[in-house]
């Protein structure tokens, strides 16, 4: 295993931690290196691609992260949180996706065998082959137990579950893809469109938060950090208690790993003598370029710079 | 003056919102589902994939990916009705590894 000291020095600064979103806990979560790859929302390299941003600097930054990465596969597990293809824009689902990004798609397979997570905008490939159960190795959620004492102590979503308006298995999820796809057909006249509406969104949402309230972390003690915590902690307690109908459970969960909003963080919050964390890994969209590290007991949001 | 940007930009993007919204359609076939009213052969494989884009342009059609892997693609020319069948292949570029796609069949067919 590499240590996260050991990943940041053999990346020769390329790797660095965002913002201090560091942390350490008293179980060993993995005694691999786990790396947790975000949203990449991968299209046709059109001037809707939001990775690709008709800028080749952007595949490149990209491409070294994963050479890297296959450099070190012997001591790696690398996660893909979801949304790795843009299926609610793409002009020939994963196919002409492959065509354009053969290297990205090549390496994440057959290289890094990676684990995948499906996302809120590619989860179209769950359900082409739904009758025959074909997949495609994808997953609703995937948990981490390769530490000394065999204890699922970390879970990775996509974490469009705790967004009311991406949630694809309700009506809210149906309303909120019919929209953002046609904010996405918008992109054709506007290309940044989808930021420009997103940002707004998050302000108007704020405003209704029942935890943030419309305040700031100094005036509202119960200010949160990251507004799907409280759901995550809530899962995580429910999986230890085995109060689900998963046969994942009883777990002994303390992180739970997660991308969806593009805004990487990771917060702490304390409930029943223990600490639980939500490490949110940021995206690679827009000019994003974060990725989250697991190893041992340590845990961190880095970027990578090309 | 303020009020009359502000209902202007809502009209405009009420507009923009519509129009995008009546171009929504995108359902993707399977190839069984395309080649139900076809009769096909196999030609040859092998060949790269960007030489034939190269000479026939974008395919017309891209159908869902086979069972056996996202990998594992077929695209479709509506005039030639040509199928490619695609996969990755692993190459070396300046000593990294990298994968370009290759055919690995070609199926020419004609309406029944």
């Amino acid at each position: 295993m590499l240590s996260l000291d050991d990943f940041l020095e053999k990346s020769k600064d390329r790797a660095k931690i965002l913002n201090n979103f560091r942390e350490k806990t008293d179980l060993e979560l993995s005694h691999k290196t786990v790396v947790c790859i975000p949203d990449l929302h991968l299209l046709e390299k059109g001037p809707t691609d939001d990775f690709y941003e008709g800028n080749e600097a952007n595949l490149d930054r990209f491409l070294s992260l994963l050479d890297f990465l296959v450099e070190h596969k012997e001591s790696l597990q690398v996660v893909q949180l979801g949304d790795m293809f843009d299926l609610w824009q793409a002009r020939g689902n994963t196919n002409l996706v492959y065509e354009a990004y053969p290297s990205v798609l090549g390496l994440l397979d057959e290289e890094l065998g990676s684990t995948y997570v499906i996302g809120n905008h590619d989860i179209d490939i769950v359900e082409w082959y739904q009758e025959q159960n074909i997949t495609f190795n994808r997953l609703w959620r995937y948990f981490l137990e390769e530490n000394a004492d065999k204890q699922k102590r970390v879970i990775f979503e996509h974490g469009f579950q705790a967004d009311f308006f991406n949630n694809q298995g309700t009506w809210s999820g149906a309303i909120g893809r019919e929209i953002t796809e046609i904010v996405g057909l918008m992109e054709y006249v506007y290309p940044d469109i989808d930021v420009v509406l997103g940002e707004s969104w998050e302000r108007f949402k704020r405003i209704f938060s029942i935890y943030n309230a419309g305040l700031s972390a100094k005036k509202n003690p119960d200010f949160s950090q990251h507004e799907y915590s409280t759901y995550y902690i809530d899962l995580m307690e429910k999986y230890n208690a085995g109060d689900t109908d998963d046969i994942e459970a009883p777990t002994d969960l303390v992180l739970a790993v997660i991308a969806h909003t593009h805004k990487a963080r990771l917060v702490s919050r304390p409930r029943n003598n223990r600490s639980y964390y939500l490490m949110d890994c940021g995206s690679w969209v827009n000019g994003g370029h974060e990725f989250g590290i697991i190893a041992g007991n340590e845990f961190a949001v880095c970027e990578w710079e090309a | 003056m303020r009020k009359k940007f502000i209902n202007k930009y809502l009209m405009l993007l009420t507009l923009l919102f519509f129009f995008s919204a009546c171009s929504l359609s995108n359902e993707s076939l399977s190839l069984d589902e395309i080649k139900s009213d076809l009769n096909c052969f196999t030609y040859e494989d092998g060949m790269r994939w960007q030489i034939i884009k190269e000479e026939f342009g974008e395919p017309d059609l891209a159908p869902l990916p086979s069972g056996k892997g996202l990998s594992r693609n077929t695209r479709v020319y509506e005039d030639k009705v040509v199928i490619f069948h695609t996969e990755l292949n692993k190459i070396k570029v300046d000593g990294k590894t990298r994968y370009e796609e290759i055919i690995s069949r070609v199926e020419i067919c004609k309406h029944k």
